[in-house]
């Protein structure tokens, strides 16, 4: 699981989906927000202008008895929940109570959802044609309507929210496959050139031009590797005939002291088979012997056993040591061998 | 003591209410203002609708400029559900549309009540809506209309 989080398709899915989230609350915060506030306002604008017009009717003709009926027919639609009006009459004032039983006083509401009662009352004055106040209406206009047009509001904008991550999901993901397949088949043949496979061809098609100039610098990378181990076989090869073709002995040790390899010259001039000499610590020893003492004929060197004096018999200096493959000299860590040259200007 | 006390806080209380200037705490009136030096008369509330729905009104031969008053959301709210019966977009709208039609100018509106008294006090004629305290509180301006008192 870690392992495919941090691959590219995890990684695309979590960086589209944390983008995604971060852009839908701001976007559908947003746009939830400006529509309940364009609900509320319609609302609001609804109440208000209704309310204006009936005590503009009203008004023409001030009578509690057309109240009641009007009041009565607006209280069928069930836009109105309450509603009262106080009229002063040449008789009197009268107070009259629709809807439903409310204890106390109305408290008139400006902004929506005021005062929590669900219920937004508004009171306006009834005025007659010639500019006369008769008495008040009340009128207390249902918000449940509104409430519940917002909640649903809500519901839907939470299931576009869901269906538009899915759908980020799936195409990030989409994106992720699409975008990872070419990267994967880089990978394989990677692989197989670090193995020494340079001969497959590197075919990796992509689109994506970051991945096609991959794949390009890849191929380039592969052609131009496989130029220089066939240059490099070529190379050994001929340095391996000029060492076998040799007139001198020639022959290599390790650090150990083993003989890796010796050319036909030092077989024919040591005697011995390449079989029975190559990385053998015991053949190296004779050959060192034997080269010791071939070259000591030649170079007036005196071997000094095991050095233990380290000061050359012959001349009182300081021996020096020396590998048999080395040159006079030569300080190797692994020497076992100490040497003094003879010689008058050694 | 105490009943010398209790019986002048009553006769106090009672003076008051006889001479009807006494309020609750938390009533609240809307009332249009005008500067001191305006020649604007009392208004009546359908006037003073259709000066601030962009209508061009002349009375006794001046024409009201309105000044709308955005200082205080509840006093725009109560200025325009009793006044305009419009809720703000809708309002916004009308004057936006009186506008473009050419059959009336839009309000100017100020946040700052400073600069409103200032605007009113420095334009002729000018109207604007204040709370009935603050009109009170603030020199050179007079009341041309009562537009809501709370209760009523």
């Amino acid at each position: 699981m870690p392992r495919f989080l941090h691959s590219l398709t995890a990684r695309l899915v979590l960086g589209v989906l944390m983008l995604g989230l971060l852009l839908g609350v701001a976007l559908f915060g947003s746009v939830l927000y400006l529509i309940t506030e364009d609900y509320k306002a319609q609302f609001i604008n609804h109440v208000r202008a209704q309310s204006h017009l009936l005590v503009a009717l009203v008004g023409q003709d001030v009578r509690s008895e057309k109240l009641d009926s009007m009041i009565s027919d607006i209280l069928l639609t069930g836009q109105v929940v309450d509603a009262d009006y106080a009229l002063e009459t040449a008789q009197g004032g009268r107070r009259t109570f629709f809807g439903r039983p409310r204890s106390g006083e109305i408290r008139e509401d400006f902004f929506f959802g005021e005062h929590g009662d669900n219920i937004y009352y508004i009171a306006v004055p009834i005025v007659s044609a010639d500019g006369a106040r008769h008495g008040a209406l009340s009128l207390g206009f249902d918000e449940t309507y509104v409430n519940e047009r917002l909640a649903q509001v809500y519901r839907r904008g939470a299931y576009l929210a869901a269906a538009y991550t899915a759908v980020l999901v799936l195409i990030a993901g989409m994106l992720g496959v699409y975008i990872g397949r070419p990267l994967k088949h880089l990978r394989q043949v990677s692989r197989d050139i670090v193995k020494g496979r340079l001969k497959r061809n590197l075919s990796v098609s992509s689109n994506i031009t970051e991945i096609a100039d991959l794949a390009g610098d890849l191929e380039r990378m592969r052609i131009e590797l496989f130029r220089r181990s066939e240059e490099i076989a070529a190379t050994a090869e001929r340095h391996r005939a000029i060492l076998e073709h040799a007139a001198e002995a020639i022959l290599t040790l390790n650090e150990e002291g083993h003989i890796e390899s010796f050319n036909v010259a030092a077989e024919r001039i040591f005697a011995t088979p390449k079989t029975r000499s190559s990385a053998r610590p015991s053949a190296a020893s004779s050959w060192r012997r034997r080269s010791a003492a071939a070259s000591n004929r030649t170079e007036n060197r005196v071997p000094v056993p095991g050095c233990r004096s380290r000061r050359c018999a012959a001349t009182a200096k300081a021996c020096r040591c020396c590998c048999p493959s080395a040159p006079f000299g030569t300080a190797t860590t692994r020497c076992t061998l100490r040497w003094c040259r003879t010689s008058a200007n050694a | 003591m105490k009943r010398r006390t209790l019986l002048a806080a009553i006769g106090l209380l009672a003076f008051l209410s006889a001479n009807g200037n006494i309020q609750p705490a938390d009533t609240r009136k809307l009332v249009l203002v005008t500067a001191e030096t305006s020649n604007v008369p009392t208004l009546s509330p359908e006037q003073v609708r259709r000066i601030y729905l962009g209508a061009a009104v002349n009375v006794d031969s001046h024409t009201v400029v309105p000044l709308r008053n955005n200082s205080d959301p509840l006093l725009r709210e109560v200025f325009l559900q009793k006044v305009v019966y419009l809720s703000e977009p809708m309002y916004e709208r009308t004057l936006m549309i009186r506008l473009l039609e050419g059959k009336g100018a839009r309000p100017p509106a100020y946040d700052n009540p400073n600069e409103l008294i200032a605007a009113l006090r420095a334009t002729p004629n000018a109207v604007t809506y204040l709370w009935a305290d603050t009109a009170a509180a603030t020199q050179g301006i007079r009341v041309v209309a009562e537009l809501w008192v709370e209760g009523k």
